[in-house]
């Protein structure tokens, strides 16, 4: 197991160095950030001193292989476009903000998936089922940014305009340290209702053909053969079949949720890691842009790992050796 | 014994000759045969194509929803196709005594910041996020199909290549990458398509690759093969026309996907910019007047919605009626 | 046959399922007994409706199937039982083995786990200590070895003709008075056929159950089956004890079957000769007898009235054909069959 783990690790390891190239290259050369230094009214040794700093004047393989020297030794570099702050520390702080929305919305959108997808296959053809099947069809539909303006014309607009009051802040995080609990939830309800709908909506129709082919298999008649109660055949016998497949799912989407989710934290305004992403790459920002991704695709091969090793245990079958 | 009744084989019901012989029996001497010969024969499978095509529609026809999905696609195309050219205004054309006004009789949707009508550009800018979405999904298909095909079905290198690139993808989102190279190269509705096809085309190559994979060990293929056929006619007169329904559903959703991913990418200022307008880049524009003017943001982001639905419920009918198999219930 | 009172009876059962193209009926009128202890072969094609009856007896049938008729288990009619009392009586009285044992056993749970589970769902007052003893028991009577290592093993961890060997230790966990098993030698490999039929001969001494044994390979029945059903496009075509169903068949259906399968035509030393065209559909039947279409004695009076299900003079004896009586003697057709 942890011969697996460790094999696994290094086997992502090119993966993890060709990406990163990608992102730095593609980083690089989409824009002149020495144009942009011209624009600003520097002196001459202080343009030469920022040259110098982020290796400008260098090939773009010579400048990846600094910075990859650097990253590897756990120093992702200053931001220019931040202040000359430490990217470490701008991402580890701005993850934390994200988290806040990506973990109850993962363990919220976990929950409503599977009894979602549940209930529609072992109902099938039911109105419930075509309920769900509807609702997974316009949230697959519904772009997030789409979604996310039009909860804030309603709850933003609309509400205060009936009822003269707005229930849930549009714009900007609250904490519980800063403005007590009612405001931070008021401030997270509706990013994480955002986040919620999209990925619900492909998750709940995963689980939902996941639990359907669980459901007509022999196994399950077997169950009801011996006279089991249904409750026990569906979540005992279908259910622990039916998560198998959605363990994978689930590591992806849960990487990407703590990897920052752009759009939603772009339209409520939420200081967190898709937001710096965006403004290292507006700015071209290397270090930035590129603090970011790393986290991101460690967080990816974290997950993917977890997610091979729950395999293992919700599965008998496969064995890591 | 004479008096009993004593069936002949010649008196056997049609259908009778022959199958005792493969069953036991003596054998019968197996003929020459010549290859184009069972490649001829194999081919016959088109002649039994059309009524299959007969049974495509009728069940396309039975799915609804997807076929009122159909007819509002059509009918926005039309719209997004006519409209600007039965509009009294041009896209970019600017009107200074009438600024950022709401809606009115002169202009339905309201004008914008620096007097333009919403409408016409509402309109404009369907077409052109229609016009990527196509782009993006033919451009994807193609090279997909192409590579799929090549890594189903000789496997080896290419096969391998594509699974690290599926990887990669994973590790690096496709939409970061985007983000990071839209800055630059995605501001033009050609410049985005491009983008959005070199990307999203390892999702089709998959599953043709799955589809390849599984179909060249199926025993027409393997006939077709034993009769001397090279690889490039299997592939494509023997594999690919039995892979056209998945293939086809695919690239119907991907017109789905491009739309959104196209949107989302101009709403984040990332992709086409003005004065070309998008039903993206249109929303980006108003939301900063979210406030006083929601209409503004909502008309263009309920024509992406529904788009994306009819696109998604289209794709969903296409996949019952061209590909039976693929849904269990 | 070892008793008057049938354990199981089945009147005039009739399944139909609603689909697409019309409704199909996949039992039409099936009458069927059994009686304690006793095996009895029900053997058919494939659409015969032979399985379809078995689901109807243990209740797997989906909720949108049309079932009627009575399934009388000991005097009370299952059809009318609530779900909650039918499940009292599955994999307690009636159990049942099914045909792929490579699915049938659940992949994530061990083998050990899903009888001791079966034990507990119908005796909770069994600790879970003896519940797993009488497993390991189980095991070694369906003859796997070293059960007490492979009781912990989960199913891919089992061959084929072992999962089959645990799938009737489930079965006769609770000495159900009823088993039923539905092709359960099909999907494994013919040297592993014998073993496991031996196996459940050895699981119904132990049990004392009756047997179905549900099957499309009348060469297996002759050494099992106490009596032999015949079904064909949902009906019953023949029923007798095997003796008179092997030598003294009344029925072309029946005959055309033993001549059709290999092991049964070695049986009685006759050419392979396979019955000719395919299953009638059950949406839209023939005409008159439903196996005329592919009757060789099929005459006028076969395409006008389908024939009724009628005894012969002895008494023991049931076959649907107009012309049973007058259908040659089996061991004349043989020479016939060789000098054709």
């Amino acid at each position: 197991m942890f011969a697996y783990v460790v094999r696994r690790v290094l086997t992502t390891i090119p993966l993890l160095l060709i990406g990163t190239f990608l992102v730095f290259t593609l980083t690089a050369i989409s824009g002149d950030p020495l144009a942009r230094l011209a624009q600003l009214d520097v002196d001459q040794a202080a343009y030469d001193r920022l040259i110098d700093l982020y290796n400008l004047d260098q090939p773009i393989p010579q400048r990846y292989v600094s910075w990859l020297t650097s990253a590897v030794q756990g120093d992702m570099g200053p931001s220019p476009s931040q202040g000359g702050q430490q990217t470490f520390d701008l991402v580890l702080g701005r993850a934390l903000n994200t988290a806040r929305l990506a973990i109850p919305a993962f363990f919220i959108i976990a929950i409503t998936a599977v009894t979602l997808g549940v209930y529609s296959a072992v109902k099938q053809y039911s109105k419930l089922d075509y309920f769900v099947t509807g609702f997974s069809f316009l949230g697959i539909s519904l772009p997030t940014f789409v979604f996310g303006l039009l909860l804030q014309v309603i709850f933003g607009i609309w509400w205060f305009d009936w009822f003269g009051a707005r229930p849930f802040f549009v714009q900007g995080m609250r904490t519980v340290a800063q403005h007590g609990w009612l405001d931070m939830v008021r401030a997270h309800v509706l990013p994480i209702i955002t986040l919620w709908l999209v990925i619900t909506a492909s998750e709940s129709r995963f689980q939902r053909a996941a639990m359907l082919e669980v459901i007509n298999s022999d196994y399950i008649r077997t169950a009801r053969a011996k006279g089991l109660p249904r409750r026990t055949v569906i979540l005992k016998h279908g259910l622990r079949n039916a998560l198998i497949p959605l363990v994978t799912i689930w590591a992806i989407d849960f990487a990407l949720l703590l990897g920052g989710a752009v759009v939603t934290e772009t339209i409520f305004a939420w200081p967190g890691l898709g937001r710096l992403l965006l403004a290292g790459i507006f700015q071209q920002d290397l270090n930035l842009t590129m603090g970011v991704v790393v986290f991101i695709a460690a967080l990816v091969v974290v997950f993917n790992l977890i997610a091979d090793l729950l395999y293992g245990v919700l599965d008998p079958r496969i064995r890591y050796d | 014994m004479t008096d009993r009744e004593v069936t002949h084989p010649e008196e056997r019901p049609p259908g009778y000759e022959g199958r005792s012989s493969t069953v036991g029996g003596e054998v019968p001497e197996t003929e020459h045969l010549d290859p184009e010969h069972v490649i001829d024969e194999l081919e016959g499978i088109e002649a039994v194509s059309r009524s299959f095509g007969r049974q495509t529609w009728d069940r396309f026809r039975r799915h609804r929803i997807a076929l009122i999905a159909a007819v509002v696609l059509f009918l926005l195309t039309l719209a997004f196709v006519v409209g600007p050219w039965l509009s009294p205004y041009g896209f970019s054309e600017q009107d200074f005594t009438a600024l950022n006004q709401g809606p009115s009789l002169a202009h339905p949707f309201g004008t914008d910041t620096i007097g333009r009508d919403i409408m016409v550009r509402t309109f404009q800018g369907g077409r052109f996020s229609l016009r990527i979405a196509l782009f993006v999904a033919i451009l994807t298909t193609v090279i997909g199909t192409i590579v799929g095909a090549i890594a189903g079905y000789f496997g080896g290198t290419i096969d391998a290549l594509l699974n690290k690139l599926i990887n990669l993808f994973l590790i690096v989102p496709a939409l970061v990458i985007l983000l990071v190279v839209g800055v630059r190269w995605g501001a033009t509705p050609n410049g985005i398509a491009l983008l959005l096809g070199f990307l999203l085309w390892p999702a089709i190559a998959r599953i043709v690759r799955g589809l390849f994979l599984q179909y060249k060990e199926q025993e027409f293929v393997l006939a077709a093969r034993a009769a001397g056929a090279r690889a490039p006619r299997i592939m494509f007169r023997h594999i690919l026309p039995n892979t056209f329904g998945p293939i086809v559903v695919n690239a119907t959703l991907l017109v789905g996907v491009a739309i959104i991913l196209e949107s989302t990418l101009s709403f984040l200022s990332v992709g086409v910019q003005d004065p070309v307008p998008t039903l993206g880049n249109l929303i980006e524009k108003a939301k900063g007047q979210i406030d006083t003017k929601p209409s503004a943001v909502l008309i263009p982001g309920g024509f992406i919605v529904a788009i994306t639905l009819c696109v998604n419920f289209l794709g969903d009918g296409l996949r019952d009626a061209l590909d039976p198999t693929a849904r269990k219930g | 046959m070892t008793s008057t009172t049938p354990l199981l009876d089945i009147r005039d059962l009739t399944v139909s399922f609603k689909t697409d193209d019309g409704l199909v009926r996949a039992v039409n009128g099936v009458d069927l007994q059994m009686f304690p202890g006793e095996t009895l072969a029900v053997v058919g094609e494939s659409g015969s409706g032979k399985s379809v009856s078995a689901m109807a007896v243990m209740g797997l049938l989906p909720s949108y199937t049309q079932i009627e008729g009575s399934v009388e288990f000991e005097g009370t009619d299952l059809l009318k039982l609530s779900t909650r009392a039918m499940r009292k009586l599955q994999g307690n009285e009636i159990a049942m083995i099914f045909q792929d044992p490579m699915t049938a056993l659940n992949p994530v749970f061990t083998v050990g786990n899903q009888i001791i589970e079966g034990i507990r769902i119908h005796h909770p007052q069994i600790s879970k200590q003896a519940a797993r003893e009488r497993t390991i028991e189980l095991l070694a009577l369906v003859g796997i070895p070293e059960p007490r290592q492979r009781v912990d093993n989960y199913p891919h961890e089992f061959s084929g003709g072992m999962r089959q060997r645990a799938m009737i230790a489930l079965a006769i966990a609770n000495e159900p008075k009823l088993l039923i098993a539905d092709e359960p030698t099909t999907a494994l490999d013919v040297t592993i056929q014998a073993q496991v039929l031996e196996v459940m001969r050895t699981a119904q001494e132990a049990t004392g159950a009756a047997m179905m044994l549900i099957t499309h390979d009348l060469g297996l029945v002759a050494g099992v089956a106490d009596r032999v059903q015949v079904m064909y496009g949902g009906r019953v075509f023949e029923m007798s004890d095997t003796d008179t169903i092997f030598y003294r068949s009344r029925n072309p259906y029946t005959r055309g079957l033993m001549t059709s399968v290999p092991t049964a035509a070695a049986r009685t030393d006759d050419r392979l000769s396979p019955i000719p065209g395919a299953p009638p559909s059950a949406i839209n039947p023939p005409r008159g007898c439903v196996f005329r279409p592919r009757c060789q004695h099929a005459e006028d009076a076969c395409y006008e009235e389908p024939p009724l299900l009628a005894l012969d003079a002895t008494g023991r004896h049931l076959s649907r054909c107009h012309f049973a009586e007058e259908l040659p003697e089996l061991g004349a057709q043989d020479e016939l069959g060789r000098s054709a």
